[in-house]
């Protein structure tokens, strides 16, 4: 799933994913990868491809600002439907 | 009067108030007016003579303000560059501008010690540790710089003429050209705008524009001019949490732009996250699309939203009063106080209402011309009426109604010529933007065999909006005259943009794809979903 997140940005914001410069910490905002609206897109993009929505208050940076971030924030969302589900 | 004197006569009138509301703290004019003296003791020990220039490489953040009013107390000149720039602006920049000092921080440290930078940058660097990082053993602390430095004020002989910044701007054709400002320049800019937005004291600024960019700068030196407080916030890429922000600290007033509003728009439930207190919101950069102002009435009920235009090169041109936005919501006004503009011919020659033509503008904001480009300065600072007086030619089409006021047609190089036919870009984007389902829309003009230039769209859909390339084309069909409709429909997830939020054209340009040749109707055009 990281992965594909990954490629996203590559593709998205015409990113060089070559040298392995794009690690899941890289800060995707102060290293001017993404700006304001980049985040909109990321937060279109995960809820089209993972089924997920997600809330304006949950758009804040330690969600969205890295590739880890957003793999995990997507993990709990998905787990969290999961047992909504169950219950 | 200098721009230093801002800040001491805040300082000498209410030391104590906060001045500056960052998420690392809080300063007071007081905190400023010392830490910014003593940066000034510590630059001029370290050789910074009068109009020397200092490049500032930072976030918005209390240590930018200060080290801008530090360089001007040493008599020195700002250059303040985009957070996010690469290694090849910066060193082009400082190729350029030949700084003696380089301000930033670690995290910048990639991009410092990037090959492209390298041998490029000033020796002098003093950088601020974010995060506890080391600094290395070449530079200077800032926690150095201001501590160790001398509470007396240093007496640079500095005077109003004298250059106080260099303002690189991001440079739609070729590349990036210095606009000089003096410090006449920039504290005639602070008056104007004052006079007519109607500061107070009380006024809390919410400030998401980047410092490195003059309207973002400005913000500053207006709050200090009136001892207002200013809360810097990085971006406005997370807007919830920016928003809950400006409400717990009660802001009073957003300065935005186009993009920002759109982010805006995008929210799943703006009303949500609504800042009543704010009273008043600015836009300027480009026109304000008449489809955003719901979404921005929807977040700031009680504001009163001044749609404006400028440039770099003479701060700000014009400002629609509030009052008359829904009466002329593509307008943006008349010019601002102590200045006077007109609709130039080739000639210089004024047109008459009704007629497109080169807006001009004359009076003390505008700039001394571009660093150490004395050809492309001249070619937009004209001579005016009075011997020595120049008057600054925007490069930008407009026309004036019968009332004066002033309506944005094009960039004169950003004018499509389709059929023989002059298209204004902005005319067609505001037809798109008319669309519920469209986010975003550029229009340009890509060249072509038969039309000599053919009219191209980029249109981003919002979230989950249906819209196929048959869409927009009936709509533009029915709104537009036929030379005007886009020969070619382009869907996409985003756009590239500028440091400053502006939609890069030039990206677009050499990203555009030749239009397809005219094959029959014969199987329909799907929405092209890419790049």
């Amino acid at each position: 799933m990281e992965e594909r997140i990954r490629q996203f940005i590559i593709d998205t914001f015409s990113v060089d994913g070559q040298d392995g410069a794009l690690t899941p910490d890289m800060p995707l905002i102060e290293s001017g990868i993404m700006d304001s609206m980049g985040v909109v897109e990321v937060v279109e993009f995960l809820e089209d491809e993972f089924d997920i929505e997600i809330d304006d208050e949950e758009i804040v940076p330690e969600n969205m600002n890295s590739i880890g971030g957003l793999a995990q924030f997507v993990e709990a969302k998905q787990a969290d439907l999961s047992r909504a589900d169950v219950e | 009067m200098l721009v230093s004197r801002l800040l001491e006569q805040a300082a000498a009138r209410e030391p104590g108030k906060i001045a500056l509301a960052s998420a690392e703290g809080h300063a007071s004019f007081a905190d400023v007016e010392r830490a910014s003296t003593r940066l000034a003791a510590t630059l001029t020990e370290r050789g910074l003579g009068r109009c020397d220039r200092v490049l500032i490489f930072l976030n918005n953040s209390i240590e930018a303000v200060v080290a801008a009013f530090g360089t001007w107390k040493a008599g020195g000149v700002i250059v303040p560059v985009h957070p996010t720039a690469k290694a090849p602006r910066l060193a082009y920049i400082s190729k350029e501008c030949q700084p003696k000092v380089l301000i930033s921080d670690t995290h910048k440290l990639p991009v410092l010690e990037a090959d492209e930078a390298g041998g490029t940058l000033p020796n002098h660097r003093i950088l601020a540790a974010a995060g506890g990082a080391t600094i290395p053993s070449d530079c200077l602390s800032w926690t150095e710089a201001v501590e160790g430095g001398n509470d007396r004020p240093v007496e640079p002989g500095t005077i109003d003429v004298d250059l106080a910044a260099i303002m690189y701007t991001s440079g739609s054709t070729g590349r990036p050209k210095g606009v000089m400002l003096n410090h006449c320049n920039m504290t005639a800019a602070v008056e104007s705008v004052l006079a007519y937005l109607g500061l107070r004291r009380s006024d809390i600024i919410l400030n998401v524009i980047p410092l490195s960019w003059d309207y973002g700068l400005f913000q500053i030196l207006k709050a200090f001019r009136v001892g207002a407080r200013l809360i810097l916030a990085e971006s406005f890429s997370y807007p919830a949490r920016v928003l809950a922000r400006g409400r717990d600290e009660h802001a009073t007033g957003f300065p935005g732009v186009p993009t920002i509003f759109a982010v805006l728009s995008r929210l799943r439930d703006p009303s949500k996250h609504a800042c009543p207190e704010v009273r008043y919101v600015t836009n300027t950069a480009a026109a304000l699309p008449p489809a955003i102002l719901p979404y921005i009435r929807m977040v700031f009920p009680n504001a009163r939203i001044y749609s404006m235009y400028g440039m770099t090169e003479c701060k700000r041109v014009s400002y629609l009063p509030p009052e008359e936005l829904d009466e002329r919501p593509r307008s943006v006004g008349k010019a601002i106080p102590n200045h006077e503009v007109f609709i130039a011919d080739d000639s210089l020659n004024p047109v008459p209402p009704g007629e497109i033509g080169e807006l001009v503008v004359r009076g003390p904001t505008v700039m001394m011309g571009y660093w150490q480009k004395p050809r492309e300065s001249a070619e937009v600072l004209p001579e005016g009426p009075w011997p020595g007086e120049r008057m600054y030619r925007t490069g930008d089409l407009f026309r004036m109604d019968e009332e004066g006021y002033l309506y944005f047609v094009a960039r004169k190089d950003d004018i499509i010529k389709c059929r023989g036919q002059k298209v204004s870009p902005k005319e067609v984007e505001d037809v798109l933007y008319a669309m519920p389902e469209v986010a975003e829309a550029a229009v340009i003009g890509v060249p072509d065999e038969v039309e000599g230039q053919a009219v191209t769209a980029l249109v981003v859909p919002h979230r989950s909006a249906q819209l196929t390339e048959r869409d927009v084309r009936r709509h533009c069909a029915a709104h537009l005259e036929s030379y005007m409709v886009p020969g070619l429909i382009e869907l996409r997830t985003s756009l590239p943009k500028s440091p400053n939020g502006k939609i890069d054209k030039k990206a677009l340009m050499s990203s555009a794809r030749p239009k397809p040749e005219p094959a029959g109707e014969a199987h329909p055009k799907h929405a092209v979903v890419g790049e």
